[in-house]
């Protein structure tokens, strides 16, 4: 039987109780919007008592469904006002689908600023533990301490300095199962000050030597099906190859070369520097240096997308090194070192920052001269700022909206007060149009086309959009996207076995329709929390330069119009 | 298994060069450039192939500068002279080299943007195919395969690196394979030539991107190549030893090209770079020992290669066991036909790190489907210099 954990920062009580059952027909994203326009009043101040972080697995978590034990959390967002949902891998799903905890809900906040640790012990029991004594601490350090304490085959998550100080831009970093590393980030919105709004330091996860059941509907169905997905997946060029040989990077061979990746913050010019930050020089320093590709960020998965990133002496120096990380800080902010890139990454991961929201953020201040385009010493020097929390650190730890304000910017590539990832929305304006439209803002996860051939046309880009971001919002609620890419690529074949999977877990008829309404319905859901929040259909366009500026490289200017936009999610 | 296989049309058979003119006009060309280099003109090869297109109506530009390593100065030359004649179609006489430059000037003479977009193993940008000039190629050598292959290696020499042009759209045409042609190759350039071609069918059925079409192909590649390589070496004027060579070539590069490079192309990229010894002595140096230590992950192909150089390799015998003899047949099979020892190879030992350095960032290493580690893949150098000192 699945639990939801309620934890309450106020009385400070933290109790298991069985999962509603409105609450089994959705998972991740789509689950942490039910319980958010459920639970949460949408006018409240995303840092304070009032709003709720919920952590939420997928629908088929604990069934060994190829990575389907994604982890995410989401909130009232502190750095857009609006729903957010963060996801990740990592080894902490995986271990609370053997308690059976399918969701934390963390409410109300301590009226003495105290901050504590989430311990959930190998028998399952929920323990609230003061932790006054890693105040301040990075998470590399802290999990350190943390596996001291309770073992090394704890799960964490947890934040850095960044979120325990609220800042609009503060992570919330996951174990990694490759490496052990708290490497993993559920990035974006600002979600780690939420965390830290409600003095909750860190959630471990003790592994529990019984693993708890699951109720199937029919267990060989759901075997079958399995088996099924599995195969298509190993037979999928992407999910069986290009992923695990060269992982996200692969990336920058489709952006790079079409005007996609962002350059000099989003200028749309054409990318100088590609052979020196590029999937190739990635892989080259990587093997030079014995680092690693090929990983699994969470157990169980077989597309093995991470990596291990060392410096030049061959000492480990990051994980889980990722194409939107080299994306925004590296060519958006015209910096030709990986190494330097790499640098950054690490001190991220560790403080608790977003990489996207940093790098563009880096972008704006390059922008308005505070630093020369590609210095990448300087722009370790302004990181550094942020963590020693001078005062125009303090300024970029709000994110790029805030940063590019402060600095009479008048680029700044936000939606909805959220940075954009590494997609020019000109040269990938279905892309774009996922960025304007989607409730969670400009962000990677809602449905990107990647810059692939004629992207930067405006022909069928609303309808792909639209597509993409149900399919998307769909696969959020039980897997991770990189295994999803059979999905989009192998029409109704492949979602064929995802239903035949979920009939055998839930029972009952399901088809393809049914696995894209569970998208509709978690949209529908984001948009109504929104509303409410008093988002309207203004807030859904682009920053007004991509509008009025035509891409260098392609000539594209964003032309989608209001309309059209309007039209994408009409509901 | 999603594969990409661009098809050239292929004219196989002695004299078959002599329909130049007719290829030309049937592609629609009124007036090509053709590409060679000085030692093919010195050869007397290109001078009738000129003449053969010029009676056939169709006007020739010439470029006869085609360089070893196709620095990039001489494909902007050739591109110059092809931009300012206006040709409609271009046509590459001789090895590597030649084709190589043909495919570069195709680039730069029809896509937007400079080649910088285009270069690149993983970041490659997107070729459109229409714009591209009809490319006819007549090789002179039997190993490169660049004939079919729908990859160009380009020197930048102001970077001092080779950069490649990987886009299947970008296959020649037609490719005229004429055996007749090769008569006058040397000894030396028919083995390194011939080396080369073998290892593009080996690396190709070990590749990770392997497929069952592709492993009958390159062992049939290898079977010719172990049988006429040593006659076409001992009597150019082996009519039969040249077709077969030419096949071999021509096939093994779509084994290699499709199947996936691994190590022997990025040790011999390296070696190259380094010692400057030619691309079909490089890459076959170490392939023995890479030989072995794929032995286990494909025994079948192993067995069948093995066999074909006599060793008793039936399913019984432990593979690794197989994979040893392989090796020693390999490494008799290249000083057979007359290879060069370490010290002219690798003369220094102290560069074996620097090589290595290079192998562990080579392409062909990164999509490698059995991977050494940097020690590993040092020991396999070393014991290839050990074994041919």
């Amino acid at each position: 039987m699945q639990k939801v954990l309620r934890v309450d920062m106020n009385a400070i009580t933290a109790v298991c109780e069985p999962l509603p059952e409105k609450y089994s027909s959705l998972g991740n994203r789509g689950l942490v919007a039910k319980a958010l326009v459920d639970e949460v009043n949408p006018a409240c101040d995303p840092l304070g008592a009032e709003n709720k972080l919920v952590f939420a697995l997928g629908m088929l978590a604990g069934t060994g469904f190829p990575t389907g034990n994604r982890f995410s959390v989401g909130a009232k967002s502190p750095l857009t006002g609006g729903i957010k949902e963060a996801n990740s891998g990592g080894n902490i799903g995986t271990l609370l689908a053997r308690h059976g905890i399918q969701m934390i809900i963390v409410q109300g906040q301590p009226q003495d600023q105290g901050s504590h640790i989430l311990h959930i012990t190998a028998d399952g029991t929920p323990k609230l533990i003061p932790a006054a004594g890693y105040a301040g601490l990075g998470t590399y350090a802290l999990v350190e301490k943390l596996k001291a304490l309770y073992g090394d085959k704890i799960a964490v998550a947890c934040i850095g300095p960044a979120g325990e100080r609220r800042y609009t831009n503060a992570t919330i970093q996951i174990t990694d199962h490759a490496t052990g590393h708290p490497s993993r980030a559920m990035a974006r919105g600002g979600i780690g000050a939420v965390m830290g709004s409600k003095g909750l330091k860190a959630i471990v996860v003790a592994f529990a030597p019984q693993k708890a059941g699951i109720d199937y509907a029919d267990k060989e169905q759901f075997s079958q099906a399995m088996k099924a997905y599995l195969n298509v997946l190993s037979r999928n060029s992407i999910t069986s190859r290009a992923l695990s040989i060269f992982g996200t990077m692969v990336g920058m061979a489709v952006t790079g070369k079409t005007g996609a990746l962002p350059v000099k913050n989003f200028s749309g010019q054409r990318c100088e520097i590609l052979d020196d930050i590029g999937a190739n020089r990635f892989h080259q320093n990587l093997n030079r240096r014995g680092g690693k590709a090929g990983l699994a960020c969470q157990p169980g998965c077989p597309i093995k997308c991470s990596n291990i990133y060392n410096d030049k002496e061959g000492n480990y120096l990051t994980s889980g090194f990722e194409y939107e990380t080299v994306a925004l800080v590296g060519a958006n902010c015209d910096i030709a070192d990986l190494d330097v890139i790499a640098r950054i990454e690490r001190i991220c991961d560790d403080f608790g920052l977003d990489t996207i929201e940093l790098g563009a953020t880096i972008g704006v201040c390059m922008e308005a001269g505070k630093l020369p385009w590609g210095d990448g010493e300087k722009a370790l020097a302004l990181v550094q700022e942020i963590v020693a929390g001078t005062e125009f650190g303090t300024i970029m730890a709000k994110g790029c909206q805030a940063t590019g304000e402060y600095l009479g910017v008048r680029r700044i590539p936000t939606v909805k007060g959220q940075a954009m990832p590494g997609y020019d929305p000109r040269n990938s304006k279905g892309t774009g149009v996922g960025y304007a439209t989607s409730p969670q803002g400009a962000d990677h996860t809602v449905g990107t086309t990647s810059g692939a051939a004629g992207d930067f046309k405006k022909v069928g880009r609303v309808q792909i959009s639209q597509k993409v971001q149900v399919a998307y919002a769909a696969v959020d609620n039980f897997m991770c996207h990189f295994a999803a890419f059979p999905l989009t690529s192998t029409h109704q074949y492949a979602v064929a076995h995802i239903a035949e999977a979920m009939a055998g877990r839930f029972g009952g008829e399901w088809n393809a329709d049914k696995i894209w309404g569970i998208g509709l319905q978690t949209l529908m859901l984001e948009k109504q929390f929104n509303r409410a929040t008093g988002f309207t259909a203004k807030d859904d366009r682009l920053p007004q330069f991509f509008y009025d500026e035509a891409s260098p490289m392609t000539g594209a200017k964003f032309d989608i119009t209001d309309e059209e936009l309007a039209g994408v999610l009409p509901f | 298994m999603n594969f990409v296989f661009p098809l050239t049309k292929i004219m196989f058979g002695d004299g078959m060069s002599t329909q130049i003119g007719t290829v030309m006009l049937g592609l629609g060309c009124k007036k090509v450039l053709c590409i060679y280099d000085p030692g093919i003109k010195e050869a007397g090869i290109v001078g009738p192939i000129i003449d053969t297109m010029r009676l056939a109506g169709v006007e020739v530009v010439e470029y006869g500068d085609a360089h070893v390593s196709v620095p990039l100065a001489s494909v902007h030359e050739a591109t110059r002279i092809a931009r300012e004649a206006g040709i409609d179609g271009i046509v590459a006489v001789g090895g590597g080299s030649a084709m190589d430059t043909g495919k570069a000037v195709n680039v730069c003479l029809t896509q937007p943007g400079e080649l910088e977009n285009y270069v690149g193993t993983l970041d490659a940008g997107a070729i459109y195919a229409p714009l591209l000039k009809p490319y006819v190629c007549i090789p002179t050598t039997a190993g490169t395969g660049s004939e079919v292959s729908p990859i160009a290696v380009v020197y930048d020499e102001k970077a001092g690196v080779k950069r490649a042009l990987p886009q299947p759209e970008n296959v020649p045409k037609v490719a005229i394979i004429d055996p007749l042609l090769h008569v006058k190759m040397p000894p030396g350039l028919t083995a390194a030539t011939g080396m080369d071609a073998l290892c593009h069918a080996i690396e190709g059925v070990g590749g990770f991107l392997r497929n069952p079409m592709l492993t009958p192909w390159g062992l049939t590649v290898c079977d010719l190549i172990f049988k006429h390589l040593p006659r076409a070496i001992a009597d150019g004027q082996d009519l039969e030893a040249r077709e077969k060579m030419a096949m071999a070539a021509t096939f093994g590069i779509m084994v290699g090209a499709y199947g996936g490079f691994h190590l022997p192309h990025a040790l011999g990229h390296s070696i190259e770079a380094v010692t400057h010894v030619s691309h079909g002595i490089t890459c076959a140096f170490a392939m023995p020992e890479v030989c072995e230590y794929y032995a286990d992950l494909i025994p079948d192909e192993t067995r069948a290669m093995a066999a074909m150089l006599g060793v008793e390799s039936n399913g019984g015998r432990p593979i690794a066991e197989v994979g040893k003899a392989f090796k020693k047949a390999l490494s008799d099979f290249y000083l057979r036909i007359g290879c060069p020892k370490t010290e002219k190879v690798i003369p220094n030992q102290g560069d074996i790190d620097k090589i290595i350095e290079l192998a562990l960032g080579e392409y062909t290493y990164i999509t490698a489907s059995k991977k050494p580690n940097r020690r590993e893949l040092t020991e396999m150098l070393a014991a290839a210099c050990e074994r041919l000192s």
